[in-house]
C-alpha cells in the first residue's frame, strides 16, 4: 500500500517536478539573526494569504447564492443570512477573513517597513506589496458595498462623490 | 535568440564578403553583386508583417472592449412629473419622491430618488417659481432631510447645514445644495431627471432666487437680535 502510494506519487512528480520548484520554497529556513525572539514576526504575510484563500473559497460559495443586482442584492443576502443552510456560517467567516485580511496586511507592511525588509534586493517585492495593498483596500470597499443596505448605500454614494474630487476624471469616475 | 540563426546564414554566404552588420548598407551600393539581396531580408519583412497584422487584430478585438470598460453614456435627462404645480404652497418645504427614469431596470427601491420642492412666490412677471433642491448634501452625497422647526436642512452623515433656499450654512460643504432644472408644464410641475450630484458635475439648477436669499438675510437679522437679547 505505502509502495503504491509512493509510486503514484512518483509518477506525478516525474512529471510535474513540483518537489523541485515548491520544496526549497517550503523548506526555506528563517534567517538565523532574525529566528528566535523574533521569529514570529515571519507569519504575517502568511497569515494575509491564508486569509485571502479563505475569501476565495468562501467568496465562491457566497457568489452561488448571491444576486448582484440592485433589486434583488439585499432580499438574497437575507436569504443567505437566515434560510441557506450554514449561510450564515459562510458569510460571518468572509466578513470577518476579510476585515482580518485589512489587519493583517497593514501590521505585515508594518513589519516590513520598520525591520527594513523592503531594501535590496527586495524593493520590487515592497512595490508588489504597495499595489497588492491598494488591491485590498480595493476590495474591502467594493465588497461592503454588496450588502447593499443603507449603510453600504450611502457607503457608495460617499465613495463617489469622493471620486468626484478627482481633477478631470472625477465625474466620469462617479458616474 | 531569433537572430542568431540569421546571423549564422549571412556569414556562409560567399556573395557577401563584408561582416553581418554592413549587408543592409552595403547591399544597395554594391551593384551586380547585390541584385540577389533583397533591400528588406525576407526575414525582416515576415518580422514586420507578424508585428503588425498582430497589432492590428490586438487593436480589432482591444479597443471595442477598451470602449465598452470605459464607456460614456450620455442621455439627455427626461422630464420627471412631480404632480399639479398648486399642490406645493407658497414658503413650505416638501419632499417629492419619485422613480428616477435615469435608473435601469434592475435598480428595484434604489431608482427611488427624492427632491425638496419649495414654492418661492410670485416673481415680477406674476409667474410662480420654484426652488427644486436635490437632496443629496453637496459634501459627499449623503441624504439631508428637512426640519420646519429650524426651517434648515441638515445632513446626518458629517453634520453639514443648509437654510431653506438651500445655500450653505454651515458644516463641511464647499456650497449650496444642488438644484434641479424645472419646468410648468400645463399645470403640473416638471423636472429634468437628477442624476448624482457632485461638485464637479452639478445639476444646472439655479438657487440664486432673490426672495430665498432676502428671506434668510432677514432671518441672520432675527437671528442675531436674538443673541444680543
Amino acid at each position: 500500500m505505502k509502495h503504491w502510494l509512493s509510486s503514484f506519487v512518483r509518477w506525478f512528480d516525474l512529471r510535474l517536478q513540483l518537489r523541485e520548484s515548491i520544496g526549497p520554497m517550503l523548506r526555506h529556513p528563517i534567517p538565523r539573526e532574525v529566528a528566535g525572539p523574533v521569529g514570529w514576526w515571519y507569519v504575517f504575510g502568511s497569515a494575509s494569504l491564508t486569509l485571502l484563500v479563505i475569501q476565495i473559497v468562501t467568496g465562491i460559495g457566497l457568489a452561488l447564492v448571491y444576486v448582484p443586482a440592485a433589486d434583488k442584492a439585499y432580499d438574497s443576502l437575507l436569504y443567505l443570512t437566515n434560510q441557506q443552510p450554514l449561510g450564515w456560517f459562510l458569510r460571518a467567516l468572509h466578513y470577518y477573513a476579510g476585515s482580518g485580511m485589512v489587519v493583517m496586511v497593514l501590521v505585515h507592511m508594518t513589519q516590513v517597513f520598520l525591520q527594513g525588509a523592503y531594501k535590496y534586493p527586495r524593493e520590487l517585492t515592497w512595490i508588489v506589496g504597495a499595489l497588492l495593498l491598494v488591491c485590498t483596500l480595493g476590495m474591502f470597499f467594493t465588497g461592503q458595498v454588496l450588502r447593499w443596505d443603507p449603510d453600504a448605500y450611502w457607503g457608495l454614494a460617499v465613495g463617489g462623490a469622493i471620486a468626484a474630487r478627482a481633477p478631470g476624471v472625477g465625474s466620469h469616475l462617479t458616474q | 535568440m531569433a537572430t542568431e540563426p540569421e546571423k549564422h546564414v549571412v556569414m556562409a554566404d560567399p556573395a557577401i564578403s563584408a561582416g553581418p552588420e554592413t549587408v543592409l548598407s552595403g547591399a544597395s551600393e554594391q551593384g551586380s553583386a547585390s541584385v540577389t539581396a533583397p533591400a528588406i531580408p525576407r526575414r525582416n519583412l515576415f518580422a514586420l508583417l507578424t508585428v503588425g497584422l498582430g497589432g492590428i487584430a490586438t487593436a480589432m478585438v482591444g479597443l471595442p472592449f477598451l470602449g465598452y470598460l470605459f464607456r460614456m453614456e450620455k442621455r439627455k435627462p427626461p422630464w420627471v412629473d412631480l404632480g399639479t404645480a398648486d399642490q406645493f404652497s407658497e414658503g413650505e418645504t416638501h419632499r417629492v419622491t419619485f422613480d428616477n427614469p435615469l435608473s435601469t431596470a434592475w435598480d428595484g427601491m434604489t431608482a427611488e430618488t427624492s427632491v425638496f420642492v419649495r414654492n418661492q412666490g410670485q416673481d415680477k412677471n406674476g409667474s410662480v417659481t420654484f426652488l427644486v433642491l436635490s437632496d443629496n448634501c453637496a459634501h459627499l452625497g449623503c441624504p439631508v432631510s428637512w426640519f420646519p422647526q429650524s426651517g434648515l436642512f441638515m445632513c446626518p452623515c458629517h453634520g453639514g447645514v443648509y437654510y431653506a433656499d438651500g445655500s450653505r450654512a454651515s458644516g463641511p460643504p464647499p456650497r449650496g445644495l444642488f438644484a434641479c432644472v424645472w419646468r410648468v408644464h400645463n399645470g403640473r410641475l416638471e423636472i429634468q431627471a437628477p442624476h448624482f450630484p457632485t461638485i464637479s458635475d452639478p445639476l444646472g439648477g439655479d438657487r440664486s432666487a432673490a426672495n430665498a436669499t432676502a428671506e434668510r438675510q432677514a432671518r441672520c437679522k432675527e437671528m442675531r437680535h436674538e443673541t444680543l437679547a
